[in-house]
């Protein structure tokens, strides 16, 4: 998990966000610096998917703009997308196929090309192991959801924003993810996710913000 | 760049075998549907060479249109769409790279199963061989085009009928073209000029397809 030591900064700046006619959110600010967390929380239809997409470039933004190491990301697409890891609340595999052929193909497909040693380590790091050449419509949600979230293992990206990262994982699964969570922290990225429960990533983690959509106030 | 073709091509042909239906259907509908026309319109081998050109060409273009609906709809669907619209690498290719998959899986098989339907309608070697070349031509385009429809009616509902009205009309200059060169050849005549038309098509289509389908990926994920 080699990455570059440099700094990186995300801005969001007077986002809103609307369903239809409809306001889920309105003038969201606020600056992301390298190691530093953005948990969004907020009840069913509050608006944490809307403001997930818009950051990860896949909803244009009317109102706002989102500035990625000092560029608008509307401007800067491409450039954005290598530098960013979105994982929505659907899994992005193919029934299909096999558990290390998606994850290949679904890396390769990100930009980043990996070996089948890598994707093994990956794979067996979720506890996978032994359904690596299983094909996936036979695997349980929570298997599914862990063979999404081993992208992440290898990932080079220094922006990853997941959406309800820890929906239908067990335990041990939501450990070992808490743990590439803070070695991603800690090598300079960024991390937004969000989720209707409480997380803890470790005691005295101080680079965490919050913002509660259900309520539209922020904490720091 | 190569990379990401290559790994779109073997992922969507790799999905296509494991699910054979997707290959077989429009096979076996194109059979029956050039199948019919002996049946209900006459076994006469006069009329049938008459029609054949057109009815082969109708058939494949009714065949290639089955499969569009799934083209961007189970990529949408299970989220692997949402990935190629965040990848780093340009969307049209990716775009480009599932066209190519899509006419590998529906439209070679109809390319190659075309002389045995011509066989029905009595047509001669040379008729045959210029309705291979136009199939050839044709095809591809009609996978440009279908795609374009496909990603304009993502996530609607009935959006297979709906894909249906907005592309057979696109479909005709192909239909002329493709059907109108093996009449000439029937009929003595030169169809160069109808293929090379049928190749302006393509290529007007490989160009400026991937670009508008990426774009309207785009608008109807939102």
């Amino acid at each position: 998990m080699e990455m570059d030591k440099k700094h990186n900064q995300l801005a969001i700046e007077n986002l809103s966000g609307e369903r239809g006619d409809y306001l889920l959110f309105e003038n969201i600010g606020l600056e992301l610096q390298s190691g530093q967390l953005l948990f969004l929380k907020g009840k069913n239809g509050s608006g944490k998917t809307t403001l997930l997409k818009m950051i990860a470039g896949l909803i244009s933004i009317e109102r706002g703009d989102i500035v990625w190491n000092g560029r608008s990301i509307k401007k800067n697409q491409s450039r954005f997308f290598s530098e960013s890891l979105y994982i929505g609340h659907l899994n992005g595999l193919k029934d299909d196929l096999s558990a290390i052929e998606n994850l290949t193909i679904s890396s390769n497909i990100s930009g980043h090309k990996l070996n089948n040693k890598e994707a093994r380590k990956a794979l067996n790091f979720f506890g996978l192991e032994g359904k690596l050449n299983t094909p996936v419509k036979y695997l349980s949600q929570g298997q599914k959801r862990r063979v999404s979230l081993s992208k992440l293992f290898n990932s080079k990206e220094s922006l990853w924003i997941l959406d309800e990262p820890f929906s239908s994982l067990d335990f041990s699964a939501v450990e070992k993810l808490k743990e590439l969570f803070l070695s991603h922290l800690k090598s300079s990225g960024i991390l937004i996710l969000s989720s209707h429960q409480e997380i803890n990533l470790t005691k005295n983690f101080n680079g965490q913000f919050i913002i509660d959509l259900s309520g539209e106030k922020f904490d720091a | 760049m190569r990379d990401t073709v290559l790994c779109i091509l073997s992922r969507d042909l790799t999905i296509a075998m494991r699910r054979k239906n997707d290959i077989f259907i429009p096979i076996i509908f194109f059979i029956i549907v050039a199948s019919l026309f002996p049946l209900g319109v006459s076994p006469d081998l006069e009329v049938l060479n008459k029609i054949g050109p057109g009815i082969v060409w109708i058939g494949a273009l009714l065949a290639s249109m089955l499969a569009l609906e799934q083209l961007f709809f189970s990529d949408f669907r299970d989220g692997t769409l949402e990935q190629m619209l965040v990848s780093s690498q340009p969307l049209w290719l990716i775009v480009l790279s599932k066209i190519f998959a899509h006419w590998l899986i529906t439209g070679i098989p109809l390319v190659i199963i075309s002389p045995v339907l011509a066989l029905q309608y009595g047509m001669g070697f040379e008729s045959i061989q210029i309705m291979v070349f136009s199939l050839i031509l044709g095809t591809p385009t009609l996978s440009f085009i279908g795609a374009i429809g496909a990603s304009l009616t993502l996530g609607l509902r009935s959006s297979g009928a709906l894909v249906a009205l907005l592309v057979l009309p696109l479909y005709v200059p192909v239909l002329i073209f493709g059907a109108g060169a093996i009449e000439f050849v029937g009929s003595g005549m030169d169809g160069g000029s109808n293929l090379k038309l049928l190749g302006a098509i393509l290529i007007m289509a490989f160009l400026c397809a991937p670009i508008i389908i990426s774009s309207a990926l785009r608008i109807s994920y939102e």
